[in-house]
């Protein structure tokens, strides 16, 4: 009898690795799939696009009808680096342009700092109230530079930063920024391009973001493109290298984009109210906002389009530590799950054309099911191999394959960065980029995911905070 | 061959072709950037031959544009981009100098074969380019590319042409861009524009036509506020009271950019229109034009119930004068029930925002009104 039992278990038990190894095969195949159509996309995309035009000839032909923006950065305690980005922002050519740093509630001298190297004076400027946020305690107005203007309000969080930032603008874009990023001269030149081009249409528009970490700063601009020196960051240029040249660019392609980032986004100020700001109850506040606009216009069946470009660069400054990489990467993957759950019923609903049919299962493969299965594969193998379950020949099979393709996909993203924007400085560093693409499979990619599980867990317990983010400042030289 | 040896055979094939892909990037690169070195050296050269060749006289002109023209085949391509490079920067007879010396680099040649090629970005760039040629061959070459099958194409062709001052007629080139849904780009609205400060007869040709549609109109409206010639002013009257939401606000805009205060009448029947939208751009255009005259309606605008009403309205009162301004000190500091006070509180941030406080000491505190 006992006998039985134990041989049904091991059967049971037999069976049940067969299911969940299939499962984690027929994840990663599949991730590996989207991954390649991706590729493919992008690289047909690129190819067509025009070669950069010069700034000058930017100018000419854009200046004349760009209409204006605001630019609008949240900045909590980024005392480090909040004078350098808001200069850098003040540097951008474009004929109509406004700057709304909102200081959310800091408790670092963020505002001084503001207020002493900008010559800030407070300003009784009124705003349209449209979009929920902290109290405003005050608007302040640059003496030196006119369209300069500081929001100090009540900590609610970038969310809430933002909202403040929309009401106080005026213009009928705005570009949502990060404090720590900055952006290229001729960024908004470039990012406004479909706006002008299909200015009924276009409500959205993603930039490229790219890591500053070993870049030469000055007066709050790149002056001069480097790899990092640090493995860190340089792990994290190769995957930014792969999310913005490969994924976003073939997801606008594919009208699936669900996501632009925050660090550098523009949109259309009234398409933004229309669907009530960005939801402060989110720590993913940019995903959710473009899913709410991508429900919004398909349950109202009003033509729109989001875009995301490969050309407007903005450099953020990657993390370079691990504790504070993995909070960062436990937020996204926070954010991406509330998201998700919260628009579940757009997953697989025809109602929501692409986005329900193929954005959301695309986003349920990677974004949410991608770290437990991949995790659930690092526990199991070992285990099922010790208990002699693992076909050991097929495992190692698989694993060569998974390695060898992630490097495939990425060494193609370096492709797509060469034809389109070859902004890799030197041979030198195309070489050592590549190294980063062959080392990031072995240790940082399982770390990452290590992270994204943590991520599901705070999620699970519902944990709403953002975590502290230690800022160094960009390297300027004067 | 098996499973196994297939999802090997797999890997390895993936695995070489990234270390392939990845060798020939860092190869290529290496090469580019010996390149990049001597195209700036060649750069320089030309550069300072460029411009002996510009400021000479004709005999040493000669001799410049011979080295020139004896430029081996990297040189030539270096010596064209810088040379369109300038062309974008000057005018007049240098630019002329400089027009004929790409003509002579093959640069038109190129670009009118260009035309013909199967890459619509290809024939963009090359439609564009030839606005700087004004050659009959150029203009006959671009006509045929306002029905190019790509809107790009169109536009740039349209723009091109319009440099050259050879455009078709007007009928025709609103058919092509609306047959490639083109009327409400932002280039389209550039080169109506310029049709307005140079042509504006034509645009009030289009407008008065029977088949004019809305979308037309809007852009015409829109490009109109860009005429010298006040005679577009009836158009835009007449276009302010049409039904079209859009076209409403839009010639409401011009007439406030065009500044005739002969729209008083136009614009003062725009303050009662019952959408917001066109309220809060005709209390703009009272601003604009300085139409004194109507300072208590704007005043009485500030209680609207729309947010931008009221903030177009005082704005617009900061502009007209003494008389505005004591119309917003006035609301100002009379605490009305209406709105919960809306109009007063707009009236003292606008005043704050302009620094008008300090100008005239406050007519009355803590008055309160009982209008309805």
């Amino acid at each position: 009898m006992l006998e039985q039992i134990a041989l049904t278990i091991v059967n049971w038990l037999d069976t049940s690795a067969e299911w969940v190894v299939g499962l984690v095969i027929v994840v990663g195949l599949t991730q590996n799939l989207i991954a390649l159509i991706y590729l493919v996309v992008a690289a047909k995309v690129l190819r067509r696009q025009s070669e950069s035009e010069n700034s000058e000839t930017l100018w000419q032909q854009r200046a004349p009808s760009a209409p204006p923006i605001s630019l609008i950065a949240p900045a909590y305690n980024e005392s480090a680096s909040i004078v350098e980005s808001t200069r850098s922002m003040l540097s951008i050519r474009y004929p109509h342009c406004e700057v709304l740093v909102v200081n959310d509630g800091s408790k670092d001298d963020t505002l001084d700092k503001l207020i002493k190297n900008f010559a800030l004076r407070p300003s009784a400027r009124d705003f349209e109230s449209v979009t929920p946020h902290k109290p405003i305690r005050q608007i302040y107005q640059s003496q030196k530079y006119p369209n300069l203007i500081v929001i100090d309000k009540e900590n609610g969080g970038k969310a809430d930063a933002l909202n403040a930032g929309i009401d106080v603008s005026r213009s009928p874009l705005f570009c949502s920024v990060d404090a720590d990023s900055m952006l290229d001269a001729d960024a908004l030149l470039h990012a406004v391009q479909p706006f002008l081009s299909k200015p009924d249409k276009v409500i959205a528009v993603g930039g490229n973001i790219r890591v500053a970490n070993g870049c030469r700063v000055r007066g709050g601009k790149v002056v001069s493109v480097g790899l990092p020196k640090d493995l860190l960051p340089m792990l994290q240029t190769v995957e930014y290298t792969r999310a913005f040249l490969i994924a976003r660019v073939a997801m606008s392609e594919l009208n699936i984009l669900t996501l632009i980032s925050g660090a550098f986004g523009i949109f259309r100020r009234p398409a933004a109210i229309a669907v009530g700001g960005y939801d402060t109850g989110t720590v993913g506040e940019d995903y959710e906002l473009v899913l709410r606009m991508h429900r919004h216009h398909l349950e109202k069946k009003i033509p729109y389009e989001i875009v995301s470009l490969a050309e407007p660069v903005c450099w953020t400054e990657a993390p370079n530590n691990l504790q504070i990489l993995s909070r960062q990467r436990k937020r996204w993957q926070r954010g991406s799950l509330e998201t998700f759950f919260r628009h579940i019923r757009m997953l697989g609903n025809p109602r929501y054309g692409r986005i329900g049919m193929i954005g959301m299962p695309f986003s349920l493969l990677i974004d949410v099911l991608g770290p437990l299965v991949e995790v659930l594969g690092y526990l199991l193998v070992p285990v099922l191999w010790l208990s002699g379950m693992l076909n050991t020949d097929y495992a190692i099979a698989f694993l060569a394959l998974t390695v060898v393709f992630g490097v495939f996909i990425s060494a193609g993203s370096l492709v797509l960065e060469e034809i389109s924007l070859h902004r890799i400085p030197t041979a030198k560093d195309l070489l050592r980029l590549i190294s980063g693409v062959l080392i990031e499979n072995f240790g940082y990619r399982q770390l990452n995911n290590i992270w994204r599980l943590q991520g599901w867990w705070e999620f699970l317990r519902k944990k709403k905070s953002w975590g502290e983010m230690t800022r160094t400042g960009f390297q300027s030289t004067r | 061959m098996n499973e196994l040896q297939m999802i090997w055979w797999t890997s390895l094939i993936l695995a070489l072709a990234s270390l392939l892909v990845m060798l020939i990037l860092v190869l290529r690169r290496w090469q580019d950037e010996r390149a990049t070195v001597r195209e700036k050296h060649q750069r320089q050269i030309i550069q300072q031959i460029l411009f002996s060749y510009m400021n000479s006289d004709w005999m040493s002109g000669q001799k410049d544009l011979n080295n020139l023209m004896n430029l081996n085949k990297a040189g030539q391509q270096v010596l064209r981009r810088l040379t369109i490079d300038l062309c974008y920067l000057i005018q007049g007879q240098e630019r002329k100098q400089l027009t004929s010396l790409l003509d002579r680099t093959g640069f038109r040649e190129e670009c009118l074969r260009d035309l013909r090629s199967k890459h619509h970005e290809s024939r963009r760039t090359a439609a564009s380019a030839l606005q700087l040629f004004s050659d009959d061959a150029s203009k006959a070459a671009l006509l045929p590319m306002l029905d190019d099958e790509a809107g790009a194409v169109r536009l740039a062709a349209a723009v091109s042409l319009k440099a050259m001052d050879a455009l078709p007629d007007t009928k025709v080139l609103v058919q092509k861009f609306e047959e490639k849904n083109l009327l409400q780009t932002r280039g389209v609205r550039s080169l109506f524009r310029e049709m307005a400060r140079r042509t504006p007869q034509v645009l009030r040709k289009l407008a008065a036509s029977d088949d004019c549609s809305a979308r037309l109109k809007i852009v015409i409206a829109d490009a109109m506020s860009e005429a010298a010639d006040f005679r577009v002013l009836e158009d835009l009257y007449r276009f302010a009271k049409e039904g079209n939401l859009n076209l409403r606000t839009t010639a409401l805009r011009s007439l406030g950019t065009l500044q005739h205060p002969g729209a008083a009448v136009v614009v003062g029947q725009a303050l009662d229109d019952p959408e917001w939208q066109v309220r809060a751009i005709a209390a703009a255009a009272v601003g604009q034009i300085g139409l004194e005259e109507f300072v208590p309606r704007l005043a009485a605008l500030l209680d609207d119930d729309n947010w931008w009403v009221r903030f177009r309205s005082a704005e617009s009162l900061t502009e007209l004068g003494q008389r505005g301004v004591r119309a917003l000190r006035e609301r100002a500091s009379v605490v009305s029930h209406i709105n919960d006070n809306a109009g007063g509180r707009m009236a003292a941030l606008l005043l704050d925002e302009h620094g008008l406080h300090e100008l005239q000491p406050a007519a009355s505190q803590n008055r309160t009104t009982t209008h309805a």
